[in-house]
C-alpha cells in the first residue's frame, strides 16, 4: 500500500489525459491511498452539464462519480485554478476540497508517490 | 527500508517518436541498470503504449527505441508491460491471426501497475 497522489492539469476531451488518469484513479485504489488534485486547466473535469458526445468524445467526466463508490474522498481543486477561469462559484460534479496552490503545495510532499495526467 | 538498494518503477506515457519521454526513460533505465539501485518494472501507460508497435519504423539515422526496449528487456531478464486497454485503443494489438505488438512487449491490466506501485520504492513517470 502506497499513499498516491493523482493530479488531473490537463482539460477534458481535446486529448486522452483525463480519461486515462481517471482509469488509473481507480485501477491504483485497489490496494492503495489514493488522494486526487485538480489544478490549472485540470478544474474544468469538475464542471456540470458537459455534453462531450456532441463533439463526438467519450463522456467520461460521469465516471468522476465513481470515486466515492471506490472510498476515494481526498480530493481537492485548486482555489487559484478556479478564480482564474471566474469558476469559483460554480457548482461542480464532486465534492472537491478547495486548497490554495501553497496548501496543494505542502499536501504533495506527504506523498509517497504522485502522477500527473 | 534499506536507503541503499532503491526499488524502482518506470511509467512510461510518452509515444515512440514525437517527444523525447520515452527515450529519457531508456536511458534513465540504462543508468539504474548500472547502479545498485533495482529496476523492478517498466510500464507502458497512455501514449507510451505507442512503444510497443511492432511497425514502428525510423529512418536508418534515428535512434530505434522499440529495437532498444526489446534489447534491453532481453539483456536484463526485464518484463515490458503494456497497458491493454490504452494499447487497444491506439492499435496495439495481440490477436492471433493479426497482431503488431513487438516481441518482448506484454499486455497486461492496470492491476500489474498497482501492485507494483505498492511495492516500489520509487516511481518515476516519463
Amino acid at each position: 500500500m502506497k499513499k498516491i497522489a493523482i493530479i488531473f492539469d490537463q482539460a477534458p476531451h481535446g486529448n486522452a489525459k483525463g480519461r486515462e488518469t481517471l482509469d488509473l484513479v481507480l485501477a491504483l485504489s485497489d490496494i492503495n491511498q489514493i488522494s486526487v488534485f485538480f489544478i490549472n486547466e485540470g478544474i474544468f473535469h469538475l464542471l456540470k452539464d458537459q455534453q462531450p458526445d456532441k463533439i463526438l468524445m467519450r463522456d467520461y467526466i460521469a465516471t468522476f462519480g465513481m470515486l466515492e463508490l471506490y472510498d476515494i474522498n481526498d480530493i481537492y481543486v485548486c482555489n487559484e485554478s478556479l478564480t482564474k477561469y471566474n469558476l469559483a462559484t460554480q457548482p461542480l460534479i464532486i465534492d472537491a476540497k478547495p486548497a490554495t496552490k501553497q496548501t496543494i503545495a505542502s499536501l504533495l510532499v506527504t506523498y509517497d508517490t504522485i502522477i500527473k495526467s | 527500508m534499506n536507503i541503499s538498494v532503491l526499488n524502482y518503477t518506470i511509467i512510461i506515457m510518452g509515444p515512440a517518436y514525437g517527444t523525447q519521454a520515452s527515450f529519457c526513460a531508456y536511458q534513465f533505465c540504462l543508468s539504474l541498470l548500472n547502479s545498485n539501485h533495482q529496476l523492478q518494472s517498466i510500464f507502458f501507460y497512455a501514449d507510451g503504449t505507442y512503444n510497443a508497435n511492432n511497425f514502428t519504423n525510423p529512418a536508418n539515422d534515428e535512434f530505434d527505441i522499440v529495437n532498444a526496449w526489446q534489447k534491453l528487456a532481453q539483456k536484463y531478464q526485464l518484463k515490458l508491460s503494456v497497458c491493454i486497454a490504452a494499447a487497444q485503443r491506439r492499435g496495439i494489438v495481440n490477436e492471433e491471426l493479426n497482431h503488431n505488438i513487438a516481441a518482448g512487449f506484454e499486455l497486461v491490466g492496470l492491476g500489474e501497475l498497482s501492485e507494483k506501485v505498492s511495492q516500489s520504492d520509487r516511481v518515476i513517470q516519463f
